[in-house]
């Protein structure tokens, strides 16, 4: 075994292993130019030493100069990508004297091949063999070739080059990368630029060992490298750990962390989301599963509205209904940002999703009472109208009647007059009829809807009326009072009246407090006697005229501008069909109490 | 039975309503007072009278149905009919209740108050 061939295989070896990996890291991401730059000088390092094990043991002068001129080619991919990685690397060096380095070494390849033997010799007359290294090598004998300065001209540039950048990234304080990378750069290629000239000048008999000095650089530079990927992977688990911390924080936030990639259709997702969407734990979840799970009556629109957040707006957001395995029907929101790619085409969404069932469901129970209380508030005002409007026309319809008779019963004394006026009073006694008969149908049309009673807790019926006033109490600046007896019996009620009547009797109190600097609004329940219930609310309001004490539970009396006058009417109304009691009174400390009672469910 | 040997108390806060009334049982020759309160008529009215009391049911502070109260603690002997312009449901339960002879709705005819007052003339010749 030799050692210049052990050396100069490993010296090629392990550049073309450095240069393997390095063009791995680029072929994965294309951005990382200087791992390309890397590479490049790493191929042309094994290839230079190559040539040199080549030359070293060259039989005849007509190989050794082929190998010669072939040597250029490896020197030029070096210097050409050792001026790209400067300038990549260390971010500095003068671009024109980049581009005249490289315009030299150009230059010096093209006279390589166009002269007779090659750029360093115009000739080569013989080989001497020489011991190197305890091995017999090749040297050359022959005539120097005066053009080979060009090549060296851009050795010595690049070095020019190489200290300009080195220095401006130091100043910059890219000190490490400054020292280890443009230090070496420096001082091997002199080392190699002088080793040439000594050699190639023939000042000195030994062979070219040049790749050996640039085989330091690129140990240099790969060192630097690594160092940037161990940052890397270090950053990549500082990400992993932040990214655990956000799972952790949606995870007892309740909401699923997903990520959809839109090339392979494939969603990544949290055991929460898994959870959230009724896939079982690990299942694989991807775009058409998702789909598959949401409504069918949702499922277009949330589809399209995802393809088109791909596409078009980067944010999507989305409420829709998800079938579970189990037929559960679930309501989730999603929130969602896509990212493409930057060539623009869609890349990945990024979302997140919460199931809002128990919302919606309060919403919805909330609207259901609305409707129910508006309900039923426009069919008691139409009962309490028509039956003001029966009383207040039957009245006087009574009196017609009455009167009409009477005169009907004294004119049949007075036998003259008799025919026509009889005849006409005839009519009115009809007419009145008449008028009395509509006044019956109008007021049968409108009866109200049969009262249903149950046993009814208080408790949850004052609490669910409260629930709709709670917003309207804030907006007013009202503070609530509950003065809630426990273990109250149930009352016999009908529970949306009942709601009703509570609904009004705050509205008042919240409507009395307008004007007033100090706003407290109390709801009381109590037990008055073993069978009677009693639910009150106070106000701290202006109270009530006393003049008007007994009026207020007439239809049509009203304190309000825009008032009809019926709230207090149909509570009234309602507490009666009940068997109950209602009654307003002023408090002693201002304002007013309205109260009622009913009577307590008798199983 | 003759219709003279009858005579009837009205009392009712609509003035007009009373008027008319007491104008009506007069042409058919029939006796009738009216009064505008239930107060009114407890100060006039002794409780041995005899003869019918027509009241209607919703008059401020004392109403009919507390009027018939009044007069079975003060020991009226009058049959008490109701009178209402109100169709209320269990109003007329109520008042029958009470021991009201009979319920009537405005606008009623003089027939069919004459009707309740000859049945129960007739009952108690029976009887």
């Amino acid at each position: 075994m030799n050692w210049v061939t052990i050396i100069w295989s490993m010296a090629a070896s392990a550049s073309f292993t450095l240069a393997a990996i390095n063009l791995l890291i680029w072929s994965r991401k294309l951005k990382a130019w200087a791992h390309a730059f890397f590479a490049l000088t790493a191929i042309g390092v094994a290839l230079m030493a190559a040539i040199e094990l080549l030359m070293a043991q060259a039989g005849t002068a007509g190989q050794f100069g082929a190998a010669l001129r072939w040597y250029q080619v490896p020197v030029l991919m070096i210097i050409v990508s050792l001026v790209g990685f400067i300038r990549l690397y260390l971010r500095a060096g003068r671009p024109w004297l980049a581009w005249t380095v490289c315009g030299l070494r150009v230059l010096s390849l093209i006279i390589n091949f166009i002269s007779k033997t090659n750029l360093n010799y115009r000739e080569i007359s013989s080989l001497r063999h020489i011991r190197f290294l305890g091995e017999s090598v090749s040297i050359p004998e022959g005539v120097s070739n005066p053009w080979m300065l060009v090549g060296q001209a851009s050795l010595l540039l690049l070095v020019v080059f190489a200290v300009d950048a080195t220095l401006t990234a130091w100043r910059r304080g890219a000190r490490r990368q400054a020292g280890v990378v443009g230090g070496s750069i420096i001082f091997f290629t002199l080392a190699g630029l002088g080793e040439a000239i000594l050699v190639l000048w023939r000042i000195i008999p030994v062979p070219l060992t040049t790749s050996f000095f640039f085989l330091a650089v690129v140990g240099a530079m790969a060192l630097e490298l690594s160092v940037d990927t161990l940052r890397a992977s270090e950053l990549l688990e500082d990400l992993r750990e932040s990214e655990t911390r956000v799972v952790l924080a949606a995870d007892s936030a309740n909401v699923g962390f997903w990520s959809w990639d839109f090339d392979t259709g494939l969603i990544w997702a949290t055991q929460k989301t898994l959870e959230i969407y009724g896939f079982s734990p690990n299942e694989k979840m991807t775009f058409d599963k998702f789909l598959g799970v949401v409504h069918p009556d949702d499922r277009d629109r949330v589809g399209n509205d995802a393809r088109r957040a791909f596409q078009e707006a980067p944010d999507f957001r989305a409420e829709y209904r998800i079938v579970l395995p189990d037929k559960s029907i679930r309501w989730i929101s999603a929130q969602a940002k896509a990212k493409s790619k930057p060539t623009g085409e869609p890349r990945r969404m990024l979302g997140v999703s919460l199931d809002i069932t128990q919302r919606r469901q309060n919403e919805s129970e909330m609207v259901e009472l609305r409707l129910e209380l508006a309900h039923l508030a426009r069919v008691l005002a139409i009962s309490e109208l028509s039956t003001s409007l029966a009383h207040e026309i039957n009245q006087p319809l009574g009196a017609i009647l009455n009167n009409a008779e009477a005169a009907k019963l004294l004119l049949s004394r007075d036998k003259d007059r008799q025919g026509t006026i009889s005849e006409i009073l005839e009519d009115i006694i009809q007419d009145t009829q008449r008028a009395g008969d509509v006044v019956r149908k109008i007021r049968g049309m409108a009866k109200k809807s049969e009262a249903h009673f149950e046993p009814l807790p208080v408790d949850p019926l004052i609490k669910d009326v409260l629930k709709l006033v709670n917003s309207t109490l804030s907006m007013n600046n009202i503070t609530l009072q509950l003065d809630l007896k426990p273990d109250l019996a149930d009352v016999k009620g009908d529970r949306v009246r009942l709601q009703q009547v509570l609904m009004n009797l705050i509205a008042n109190a919240i409507h009395a407090m307008n004007n007033t600097p100090s706003r407290t609004l109390t709801v009381r329940s109590a037990m008055e006697a073993p069978d009677i219930v009693t639910v009150s609310v106070s106000d701290s309001g202006t109270g009530i005229d006393k003049a008007k004490q007994e009026a207020v539970f007439r239809p049509f009396f009203t304190t309000k501008k825009d008032g009809l006058g019926f709230g207090l009417s149909i509570c009234r109304s309602i507490i009666e069909e009940h068997g109950g009691r209602i009654w307003g009174e002023n408090n002693p400390t201002g304002g007013a109490t309205f109260s009622f009672s009913l009577k307590a469910w008798k199983g | 039975m003759s219709p003279h040997s009858l005579s009837f108390c009205i009392v009712d806060d609509d003035l007009s309503f009373g008027k008319s009334l007491k104008r009506l049982l007069n042409a058919r020759g029939i006796a009738a007072d009216y009064f505008g309160s239930a107060q009114s008529f407890l100060d006039c009215v002794p409780p041995g009278q005899t003869g019918y009391a027509i009241v209607d049911l919703h008059m401020p502070i004392c109403d009919g149905l507390g009027l018939m109260c009044k007069m079975q603690e003060m020991h009226y002997t009058m049959p008490v009919i109701i009178i209402t312009g109100q169709a209320q449901a269990d109003a007329r339960g109520l008042a029958m209740q009470q021991g009201a002879l009979g319920y009537l709705q405005k606008p009623f005819s003089g027939e069919s108050l004459l009707e309740l007052v000859t049945k129960h003339e007739a009952n108690i010749s029976i009887q």
